[in-house]
């Protein structure tokens, strides 16, 4: 194991990212940053909650990912009346064997898009806690394994809360990063105008760039990404500093700090490197600790900040 | 490749052997003939170079180099000259070095080790303080050799792997010599001045059985003292006298030893020839130590030889515990006839004030005492008294030795009035004794002295006028050359001063400066001060006796004071006390202030001056007076500095990153971005610690492509170096010079400013 050296991307590993972030690029103009956090997220096998304004292309970016993965889509549209059995599938008594038939429900798929997940209930929110952290789900006492790059991107709309059920600390635990994609700028804007007059908008059934089997060996290579220990030990120190913090209430939990080093591992590889710096770790540290902080203040981003300015970052030595 | 290390490990070693026959031929070379040393080291550096080369190798040459220096110095024996004994056998072992150096692998370690013995031992006894710089040199070059030697021999037994890392060298060369200097400035001024070994270690004359022509000096002295001291009945035959002189002495013999005795004067118009019979020569003898101390001569016979063995501590006469360097008086004459110095003073006082402070009875002198509070409190202020403890050992006097300025005396359990009072030349004594008890502990409280009071105090003109005219009009023409001389003197010596104290300390430095210091120099003339003024030497009585009549051409009171010098030498760490010995006396001279005080001058070169400290105030005058044009240019090179500040900070980052990463290359990168922060935080944006460096430094040059791309490698590779698995922490130094070139504290100020516009 310590003699493999990993190259970090073959080039048609290479080839398949390029190609994934050129058609999420086309899909989402002018969104960059997000994209490639979007594709961090992805590669580390953590869940996405997108966090904003109705009509700044949640529910497109879905899609597209979930085409240009090539897997199965499945899409709840969450309503109050939502029951967990939608969600996860249910045993159906067939009259003709005389057996119970087990019909399953969307999350047996590769790309679940949860779409305005804090409308639905707790109870149906709650259904889909296993089916994120452990990717399986039980039904009757049965356990039914779930896809291995199963992929949750959920959507929540911040404003118009009323009627909404806000998502639970324990389900928020279970996604790796929360993003707001914003409004794009003007250029960005323009070019979106344009497109959309002449029909060229890419539509979000993109071509297939990223095998499912790529996607997974994707993921087994960012789980062999070098961590330094000074790298862990800054991990380590942010991670204590939102649990002493003043104006934090619930800190990051130990499986938070393990997807929060997963995702800069995803990260480093993104940026063609076999190991983490700490300028990875600072870089996620905000969609990961965004979703997860529970802070006294509405404030979150700039507890975020106070956090990541006080605790110093390791120096080259 | 293979070989050059080899070959390097020799040439320092050669470089290390010749460096200890330096060590030895600096303590030979002053002192042999020089034709004969050099044809000896001639001799050595070709047989050396002969061996070096081998093209002309002799057969016998390693021999012959070894042979060489005993050789020679047979040689010279047969000539007449002769070469010691010792510095034979020291050269031999540096020859003996060299030779080892020179002849192979195997024998060179051997050669290191004699060559530092060598090199250690020559310093060691050389009298020099220089030399340690040639042991410090040694330790360096020997520290250098033996670090190569490691690394080279593991670069040869394991040649993929090793990393040649050039910083072990320099940093340990580097370590060692600043062992050696903070060694060296920890144990200075530790030790007391050097000694002779009591025993005959390493001189080579004046054993018991045979002595050396050649030696430089000996144990004892000698011949005679070997006599004196193996066979008792050679006493007689020695005639030494070192078994007549008393170990109890009065001050007067011993300014009789040291100084000299006074001249017989011219008797011949009271004798009378008589036959030879009736002359009783031991008459003269005897009546020696009977003259009393009521005069004080300056004209004296050049002080005896003395054939102490030891100045051991017990022959101290008095021991002190307090301030060293300083002087304590005994005895004080105010009149000089151009001969005799005498005391025509009448301070006689025997009530002194008592007061009693903490418990225990003191006597004052009335007036020593500040004068407005005289009755209501008798005490001087404790801040400006020091207490130093004397304890009378052999002295035979009822004067108690005490240094300036002495306001009061305390003797434990002695509250008696009667005990303690002022003689009539005004020092401190104690009536109605032969002498002040042996064994006798006196708490001296004497007064501190500021400089501002000299400057303040002083008489300022011709007060002295009428004092001099006590001066034996007569006898002061008789020495009309001497007062001639002198008034020269005063005028000359003190042109250019304004103030009566600047002249005075003119006179002072003259006489330390321009006079030489000599015992044993016998005046010729009657007319001792002239001849010291011409022939510019002579013992401490004629520095002070010159010096307290300059002072009178100064319109100044003067006396001349005779007692003890506290040689700061002579301190005993351990007990904290000084010891005064005989041979400790000394003469100086004491100016009038104008409130009725004396304070000491010290004329005599070798003797420390009396400290008189200034005021903070006064110091800042002085050095402002003194200092002003050196003041305002400084200043203005201060200016300059700080204006061009920036040009200075980064020449000093730039030598600090040169020698950082020569020390320490593993390092190159924590210095170099040491460096850029320095220069970030001058240039008004330092990082937050919170920020990775690599963040920080691409934020900071994101507007700029041309040196963000630099900054970008730098950052890739330094990643790479610090955080990646094999963490090997090696970087391109190309990379990191470049971006320390692109991101100097000026463009970086223009980063800086751009991204805030």
């Amino acid at each position: 194991m310590s003699t493999i050296e990993i190259k970090p991307l073959s080039p048609s590993l290479s080839e398949s990212l390029v190609g994934l972030r050129r058609q999420l690029n086309g899909v989402l103009l002018g969104k960059q940053d997000a994209i490639e956090l979007v594709m961090a997220c992805l590669l580390s096998q953590g869940h996405l909650l997108l966090d904003d304004l109705p009509g700044t292309g949640k529910t497109t970016l879905a899609k597209a990912i979930a085409s240009c993965v090539g897997g199965k889509l499945a899409r709840v549209q969450c309503t109050p009346d939502l029951l967990p059995s939608d969600v996860t599938g249910f045993n159906l008594f067939n009259q003709k064997t005389r057996e119970f038939e087990f019909h399953p429900g969307p999350v047996f798929s590769d790309v679940l898009l949860a779409d305005e997940l804090n409308r639905t209930t707790p109870r149906t929110q709650s259904a889909l806690l296993e089916a994120m952290a452990e990717r399986q789900v039980t039904i009757d006492a049965v356990p039914y394994p779930l896809a291995k790059t199963f992929f949750v991107i959920a959507t929540q709309n911040p404003i118009d809360s009323h009627g909404a059920y806000p998502l639970p600390e324990a389900q928020l635990d279970r996604f790796t990063i929360k993003l707001r994609i914003g409004y794009p700028d003007r250029q960005s804007q323009l070019e979106i105008l344009e497109a959309a007059a002449r029909e060229e908008l890419q539509s979000e059934h993109a071509p297939c760039v990223l095998s499912l089997d790529e996607l997974s060996r994707l993921q087994n290579l960012v789980r062999m990404i070098t961590v330094h220990p000074r790298v862990q030990g800054y991990l380590v120190d942010l991670v204590e500093a939102t649990r002493h913090d003043s104006a934090v209430q619930l800190g990051v939990s130990p499986r938070g700090m393990l997807l929060w080093q997963r995702i800069a591992q995803a990260w480093a590889l993104l940026q063609g490197r076999e190991f983490v710096t700490p300028s990875d770790v600072a870089h996620v540290a905000r969609p990961v600790l965004s979703v997860r902080l529970l802070t006294n203040s509405d404030d979150v981003d700039g507890v975020i900040d106070r956090l990541l300015d006080t605790v110093p970052a390791p120096e080259y030595r | 490749m293979l070989m050059w290390p080899l070959d390097r490990r020799s040439t320092e070693a050669l470089v290390l052997a010749t460096l200890s026959i330096f060590a030895v031929g600096c303590l030979r070379f002053p002192v042999e003939l020089r034709s004969m040393f050099l044809i000896e080291m001639a001799l050595i550096v070709g047989f050396a170079v002969s061996e070096a080369a081998a093209k002309i190798r002799l057969r016998w040459g390693s021999m012959g180099l070894v042979a060489t220096p005993a050789v020679v110095a047979a040689v010279a024996r047969v000539v007449g000259v002769s070469i010691a004994f010792e510095m034979t056998a020291l050269t031999s072992l540096g020859t003996l070095a060299l030779a080892m150096a020179i002849r192979g692998e195997r024998t060179r370690a051997m050669s290191l080790v004699s060559s530092g013995f060598l090199t250690l031992f020559s310093v060691a006894i050389s009298d020099d303080q220089n030399a340690v710089y040639i042991a410090i040199v040694w330790i360096a070059i020997c520290m250098w050799h033996l670090v190569a030697n490691h690394w080279e021999r593991l670069e040869l037994r394991a040649v993929e792997n090793v990393r040649r890392s050039v910083g072990v060298r320099p940093m340990s060369v580097l370590m060692a010599v600043l062992l050696c200097i903070l060694g060296g400035v920890v144990v200075r001024d530790r030790f007391a001045p050097p000694q002779r070994f009591e025993f005959g270690f390493m001189p080579a004359s004046g054993g018991s059985k045979w002595s050396d022509p050649a030696a430089r000096s000996g144990v004892a002295t000698g011949d005679a003292a070997i006599a004196a001291k193996d066979h008792a009945e050679s006493f007689g035959a020695v005639e030494s006298d070192l078994f007549l002189e008393s170990t109890e002495s009065t001050l007067f013999d011993m300014f009789n030893d040291s100084i000299g005795e006074p001249k017989k004067k011219n008797k011949s118009e009271r004798r009378q020839g008589l036959n030879n019979e009736n002359v009783i020569e031991a008459h003269q003898k005897t009546a020696k130590s009977e003259k009393g101390g009521s005069t004080f001569s300056t004209d004296r016979m050049p002080a005896k030889k003395h054939l102490h063995l030891n100045d051991s501590a017990e022959n101290a006469v008095v021991q002190w515990a307090g301030p060293t360097g300083i002087r304590l008086a005994m005895n004080r004459y105010d009149t000089f006839d151009g001969v005799q110095w005498s005391n025509a003073a009448t301070h006689r006082n025997e009530q002194l004030v008592r007061a009693e402070i903490n418990g225990a009875a003191w006597f004052f002198d009335p007036v020593m005492l500040p004068a407005q509070d005289r009755s209501a409190s008798p005490v001087p202020s404790a801040r400006s008294t020091s207490v130093g403890l004397l304890k009378v050992l052999r002295l035979k006097s009822t004067r108690i030795p005490a240094p300036m300025m002495t306001s009061g005396l305390h003797i434990k359990d002695v509250d008696r009035q009667d005990f303690f009072g002022i003689e009539d030349d005004g020092s401190f004594y104690m009536p109605g004794r032969d002498q002040v008890p042996a064994l006798t502990v006196v708490n001296i409280a004497s007064t501190k002295l500021m400089e501002d009071e000299l400057w303040e105090r002083l008489p300022s003109s011709q007060s002295y006028i009428a004092m001099d005219a006590r001066i034996d009009q007569e006898k002061r023409n008789e020495n009309e050359l001497a007062a001639k001389s002198l008034s020269i003197c005063a005028t000359k010596w003190t042109e250019g001063c304004d103030h009566v104290y600047e002249k005075l300390q003119a006179i002072v430095s003259n006489l330390r400066d321009d006079f030489e210091f000599d015992r044993g120099y016998a005046p010729e003339s009657d007319d001792p001060v002239a001849e010291f003024l011409r022939t510019r030497r002579g013992g401490d009585h004629l520095f002070a006796t010159t010096a307290a009549l300059l002072a009178r051409e100064l319109g100044l009171q003067s006396r001349l004071v005779t007692g003890f010098y506290v040689r700061p030498a002579a301190i005993d760490v351990s007990a904290g006390h000084t010891n005064v010995l005989p041979q400790d006396v000394h003469v100086w001279a004491e100016i009038r202030l104008d409130d009725g005080r004396w304070f000491e001058i010290e004329p005599t070169p070798g003797y420390a001056q009396p400290n008189y400290r200034p005021s903070p105030w006064l110091m800042t005058k002085q050095f402002a007076a003194a200092n002003w044009p050196i003041g305002v240019g400084l200043l203005l090179v201060a200016v300059a500095l700080l204006v061009t500040r920036m040009v200075w900070i980064e020449l000093g980052l730039g030598i600090f990153y040169r020698i950082g990463t020569a020390l320490c290359p593993r390092h190159r990168i924590a210095i170099a971005m040491g460096v850029l922060q320095t220069r970030a935080r001058l240039a008004g944006c330092p990082r937050s610690s919170g920020i990775p460096q690599r963040d920080w430094l691409l934020a900071m040059t994101q507007s700029h492509e041309s040196v963000r791309e630099p900054v970008r490698r730098f950052c890739d590779a330094a990643d790479r170096a610090v955080f990646a698995e094999s963490g090997h922490s090696f970087i391109d130094p190309s990379l990191v010079q470049e971006m320390l070139m692109r991101l100097k504290i000026k463009s970086l100020r223009q980063l800086t400013v751009e991204e805030v516009s």
